[in-house]
């Protein structure tokens, strides 16, 4: 072990003696810092571990993750689908923002609480609140990436909202790629590139002069703290060390635990997805309405830009050298209203978003799926597919790869002889035939455009009713989400034309109601009738 | 154990955890084949399915005939229709065989010689007799098979026959 030990430290000494780095390593660990620095300090240290997590797993996604409007959504859920830890690796990019601006938030309200800003350490005060915007920089870009409704709609709003800016909304939402107010390919790019080459660039040169301020002027003592220093290696390494596990805990079993969102495909047709940004930035949409028409300005430019201006110039505004809480009244009390205030909107933004608004179950996408497309559904659940194959999920064999892999003729031999796929017109006869097959084909293949679990929340009244409506024949004179003859009206949107009692009588006697009408009446029980008007009803306005 | 030694200790043992806890996630997640990906060899004509490739009665007995078709190809999360391709030599028997359109030692694309009567690889000049045997240069094995099966005078190509 000592012979060992002995060339362990003949390796380190020579590789001192080349790169210096063991000495410098050393002056960076023992160097003196306040005997009051503790665990109020360790802020710093974690943010820049969530940084470098950040970092780490950004650059996996990037491995698998195409940026561009065509590509960005499929990619993202290959990631989550199908990539081995692609969902953990996802998720904890997604949540470690999260945890990033928390953590952010409080270092400078540490930072601000020991009245760390002042001279001589304005400029690394200046620096932090740089590295602020930047960290809400990556909130911005990294939103659009997925490439989902939330990710589409919230960016719509974004780039509209800086387009406000005065004299120079045109030209900043060119720079963004965002001409016009529309989203595309060049928006996703410049997006992109912001978020994986110029924000990271400027990070590292960013933390980097942080760093080297924090080093020059030293740690700033607590208020009111006798003066008395230690070494700075082992005890706040050991602290920091700790501070950053329980962090790094808690973002794997909160990205273990929960997904990160993915919802369906952006759609820019789509009127029923209520736009959100992400939770942090929902006190300034919350303020946008408390300026309404051509107050808002104040609420998109003036109010924002104020308060960053205000945190630049915080070590200049107040440049009294008491430190000491009891003596800085006004200050905790404006941090205490900051905090409150933020909260307040923030609170108020959750409460007043529709229960279907930035979220991955909005019943939006099942409505949209055709007849034939929902018979397959239920016949995939009548037949007992679902005790081999999970809907949710992908275990055992998933059936969204297949859906993209697998022709008609496959899936039809699939069906009618599970245990192996013969090919076409080989061994033995179908054993089965009939409607079943091209509409469980059907809805197989409206799986890769569906969220996680969408089949699952389809009503099973809604799949009775389009098994009604195909198996009477309806179909061969109405459409239904763009499915189905021209013989009679189309039926989307008949919730918003018809009451439910004026249906139920149609069935029974179309001509009282609709007269030269070439409708026969129907006569159904009560629960067909019921199905039947559950799917009906459930059609969205606009058909496909 | 001192003070001292119990944060050292905490320390290198934390970082341990985590530094590994990153890269197990990350080796499993570079490392691991798609979940809905399994193997697949090179010259697969369509994924494991099988494909129409013409009429027998067009083939020449011992002549070997290159037949396009189209295939679809899972790409990631792209599933595309592309153009593919495949030897085949019908036998006196009637049989028909079919060889993956890649040479066995680096993949590239070989052709038919009428000079040489062999297959003959551009790259590193293999060479492959009619039946697929090496006749010489740096390929590793014979050339791969297809699969397969004729009906009602229809060729149909099936998966590569898996490697001894």
């Amino acid at each position: 072990m000592s012979r060992w030990r002995g060339k362990a430290s003949r390796v380190a000494a020579s590789l001192d003696e080349t790169t210096g780095v063991l000495t410098a390593a050393r002056r960076f660990l023992d160097h003196d810092i306040p005997a009051s620095a503790g665990w109020p300090q360790v802020f710093g240290s974690i943010a820049l571990f969530l940084f470098l997590t950040q970092a780490f797993t950004g650059l996996l996604l990037a491995l698998n993750y195409a940026p561009t409007p065509s590509d960005s959504y499929n990619s993202a859920r290959y990631i989550m689908r199908e990539v081995t830890g692609g969902a953990l690796v996802r998720s904890l990019h997604h949540w470690g923002a999260s945890f990033m601006v928390v953590v952010v938030a409080m270092h400078m309200a540490q930072v601000f609480l020991y009245g760390a800003y002042k001279k001589p350490r304005q400029a690394t005060w200046i620096a932090g609140v740089v590295l602020l915007l930047i960290t809400l920089a990556y909130g911005l870009t990294g939103y659009l990436l997925p490439g989902d409704a939330r990710a589409y709609w919230g960016t719509v709003v974004t780039t509209r909202i800086a387009a406000q800016t005065p004299l120079a909304g045109g030209l900043v939402a060119r720079l963004l790629g965002a001409d016009n107010g529309a989203v595309g390919a060049v928006t996703f790019t410049r997006f992109y590139a912001a978020h994986v080459i110029l924000l990271p660039l400027l990070t590292v040169l960013l933390v980097g002069a942080h760093l080297a301020l924090v080093r020059r002027h030293g740690i700033a003592r607590a208020p009111g703290a006798s003066p008395g220093t230690r070494k700075f290696f082992p005890g706040q390494i050991f602290k920091d060390t700790v501070a950053i596990f329980v962090t790094f805990a808690a973002l794997f079993l909160v990205a273990s635990l929960v997904r990160a969102p993915l919802g369906y495909p952006a759609d820019p047709a789509d009127d029923t997805f209520v736009p959100r940004p992400e939770w942090y930035f929902l006190f300034l949409f919350q303020l946008l309405k408390l300026f309404p028409g051509w107050l808002e300005p104040f609420a998109t430019v003036v109010l924002p830009s104020t308060a960053v201006v205000v945190l630049f110039l915080l070590p200049f505004l107040d440049r009294k050298p008491v430190l000491r809480w009891s003596h800085r009244a006004a200050s905790v009390m404006a941090l205490c209203l900051v905090a409150a205030g933020w909260t307040w909107l923030t609170v108020a933004a959750v409460r007043g978003t529709p229960a279907s608004g930035g979220t991955e179950a909005t019943p939006a996408e099942w409505r949209r799926l055709t007849p034939e497309q929902l018979a397959g559904l239920a016949y995939f659940q009548s037949d007992g597919c679902g005790a081999c194959h999970n809907l949710d999920d992908w275990r055992p064999f998933s059936l969204e790869a297949i859906a993209r892999r697998k022709g008609d003729g496959w899936l039809a031999a699939h069906f009618s002889h599970p245990r192996g796929s013969a090919p076409p017109g080989g061994a033995g006869r179908p054993q089965q035939d009939g409607p079943k097959f091209p509409a469980l084909s059907a809805f197989l293949r409206t799986l890769p455009s569906l969220p996680a679990g969408a089949p699952l929340r389809v009503p099973q009244p809604v799949l009775a009713g389009a098994l009604l409506f195909r198996g009477r024949g309806c179909e061969v004179c109405h459409a239904a989400n763009g499915s189905g003859g021209k013989i009679g009206p189309a039926l989307n949107g008949l919730a918003a034309r018809r009451t439910r009692e004026w249906v139920e009588r149609h069935f029974e006697n179309p001509q009282s109601l609709s007269p030269g009408s070439m409708m026969p009446a129907y006569h159904f029980t009560v629960p067909e009738r019921d199905a039947l008007v559950s799917f009906l009803f459930a059609l969205p306005d606009g058909a496909p | 154990m001192n003070r001292r030694r119990f944060q050292l200790t905490v320390i290198g043992a934390t970082g341990l955890v985590m530094a590994a806890s990153f890269s197990l996630a990350a080796a499993r997640y570079l490392l691991a084949v798609p979940r809905s990906q399994p193997g697949r060899q090179d010259g697969d004509p369509n994924e494991g399915e099988w494909i129409e490739a013409g009429d027998v009665g067009e083939l020449r007995v011992g002549v070997p005939r290159r037949v396009v078709f189209e295939r679809t190809r899972t790409d990631a999360w792209k599933t595309t229709r592309e153009k593919g391709c495949a030897w085949v030599v019908k036998n006196r028997n009637g049989s028909v065989v079919a060889f993956s359109p890649l040479c066995t030692h680096l993949g590239c694309v070989y052709r038919w010689g009428e000079a040489e009567r062999s297959f003959v690889c551009p790259c590193h000049a293999s060479r492959f007799s009619a039946d697929g045997a090496i006749v010489s240069g740096p390929a590793p094995r014979p050339l791969d098979r297809l699969q397969t099966r004729i009906e009602n005078n229809t060729l149909w190509l099936g998966p590569l026959v898996k490697r001894g």
